[in-house]
């Protein structure tokens, strides 16, 4: 709906409604007619919602906030434009529910950037660092305790993950153990994507795999075909505390999704396309975690994949993740 | 090799050998992208080794400057009282302090029989650890300060590795974190829809 349109929409509401209790009375298009209505039952229903607690005038245009969100497109297809638009509504909707300013990025991926990963076995201590880190990133619900990562503690001899338990729990390094930490690996031939009904998922040009949350229906068909159990659904609306929302987010990254979608780990794109570290690495306290560009033939993700003995997992499935384990 | 011509650029926490480190510095992790900058910027060493810049930061710097105690050379103390008398070397059973010390310069180390400085210590730890140090270079050792863009800022050996003591210290590990099974979770609350 362009921007016409709803104003033509919340004039006749507001005017007509006031005068004749009719606000089908003025001649409008058919589309515009079920807008109206829509608008006016959504208007209705937050006005209920917020009862008193919100100004008059946030309320409506809460109201109108949503009713466009509600109507926006997927976000692959949108216009510049639109995503931009899109993006000050979601800020202003923050503002105007919990009071709190945040800053939505919708910065696209930079050309000759192809991100990759890399683990190092050896160095692992299974700190679960970058799991805490992670979580005060990404902005997950704290009420389930959303994870991203799954950090496994395996006997040295034995093989992957299958074989080790994520549910340790000792502050001393036990002998004869190594860790391995699994997470979304931003498979260049993403099963996820493929299965995916309402292409709520794709992957960009930077190779991140990355979900529209708003166009997501929940049908976790995604979840079902990722051979690395990489994705999350959200069973609840979030519990996140005002203190606890990271204000620097990322569209298609760590917004506070909304219950009934999937979510997962997006190599944490809102710091990642601004050129710093995941936030996982950042947190590594013995630098396991490297990443990097993979068209960059100077960066340390390559100087790894060329000097050391990597291997990634499930390699047969021809998934090709862009996640490599090595060791020292 | 390539990755030598890198603009490397080394962030140094020199570690405390004088005194106690009392100050709450910050740790650079909590710290923005512009004040991360600021850090790098004010702390910027002019030493240069090939084509490799050097820098270093110490947010202590007055207090762990050796030559506050360091004067004179530490063998003509007047008191006879031996300085660092509470380190203890774990490094290597063949080593002692003039291994890398400069018994004259307190303040240099000794790289064969050239003097370098504390924050090229680098140098002197790659003589031994040379496949460590090939990795470091090239990024599978160590940490990263930076972000994965140029510049690249990294830990330096003595960040992480207490010279005197190198084995790396396991500080702590974040508790398990409780998985709630969410599908009992639904199951309890008789809303079986989900299963």
């Amino acid at each position: 709906m362009n921007k016409s349109e709803k104003k033509a929409c919340e004039g006749s509401c507001s005017s007509s409604c006031e005068n004749d209790g009719s606000f089908i009375s003025k001649p409008t298009s058919r589309k515009g007619a079920i807008a109206t209505l829509l608008g006016a039952a959504l208007t209705g229903l937050a006005g209920a919602k917020a009862g008193g607690i919100l100004a008059e005038e946030d309320e409506r245009k809460l109201s109108d906030i949503e009713f466009d969100e509600y109507f926006k497109k997927n976000y692959r297809i949108m216009s510049d434009e639109e995503r931009e638009a899109t993006v000050r509504r979601l800020e202003q909707k923050s503002k105007l529910k919990s009071g709190l300013k945040i800053n939505i990025s919708d910065q696209k991926a930079s050309e000759g950037v192809l991100f990759g990963y890399a683990f190092n076995l050896s160095k692992c201590n299974g700190s679960r660092k970058c799991i805490e880190a992670c979580c005060e990133e990404n902005n997950q619900d704290k009420g389930s305790k959303m994870q991203y990562i799954r950090m496994f503690e395996i006997d040295k001899g034995e093989n992957g993950p299958a074989s080790g338990t994520a549910e340790y729990n000792h502050n001393a390094l036990p002998d004869g153990k190594y860790w391995m930490g699994t997470q979304c690996f931003q498979c260049d031939n993403p099963p996820c994507v493929k299965v995916c009904p309402v292409g709520a998922t794709w992957k960009e040009p930077d190779g991140i795999t990355v979900i529209d949350y708003d166009w997501c229906v929940g049908c976790r068909y995604c979840e079902a075909a990722c051979p690395y159990w990489a994705r999350r659904f959200n069973w609840e609306a979030p519990k996140i505390s005002k203190d606890e929302i990271n204000p620097e987010q990322h569209y298609l990254g760590n917004r506070v999704k909304p219950k009934g979608v999937m979510e997962k780990c997006t190599f944490c794109v809102q710091k990642s396309r601004k050129g710093e570290n995941p936030a996982c690495v950042e947190a590594c306290p013995t630098g396991a975690r490297v990443f990097g560009n993979l068209l960059d033939p100077k960066s340390e993700i390559r100087y790894i994949l060329k000097n050391k003995k990597v291997f990634r997992l499930k390699e047969d499935l021809g998934t090709e993740p862009k996640f490599w384990y090595f060791m020292d | 090799m390539n990755t030598l011509n890198i603009l490397c650029i080394l962030l140094v926490f020199i570690l405390s050998s004088c005194g106690e480190p009392e100050d709450k510095t910050e740790p650079l992790k909590t710290l923005s992208g512009n004040e991360k900058k600021q850090v790098l910027k004010k702390y910027r060493a002019n030493a240069v080794l090939g084509e490799t810049d050097l820098f270093y930061s110490l947010q202590n710097h007055k207090k762990n400057d050796c030559r506050l105690c360091h004067e004179k050379a530490i063998l003509s103390h007047d008191d006879g009282k031996q300085s660092h008398w509470n380190i203890e070397l774990k490094h290597s059973q063949t080593m002692d302090c003039q291994s890398c010390h400069d018994e004259e310069k307190p303040q240099e180390l000794l790289f064969g029989k050239k003097r370098i400085a504390l924050k090229n210590s680098y140098q002197l730890c790659s003589t031994c650890h040379f496949e460590q140090a090939e990795d470091w270079k090239g990024g599978a050792h160590g940490k990263r300060l930076s972000g994965w863009k140029e510049p690249r800022v990294i830990m330096n050996c003595v960040s992480c590795h207490n010279p005197h003591d190198p084995k790396f210290k396991h500080d702590s590990t974040v508790a398990h974190p409780e998985i709630i099974p969410q599908r009992l979770k639904h199951l309890k609350k008789g809303n079986k829809s989900h299963e």
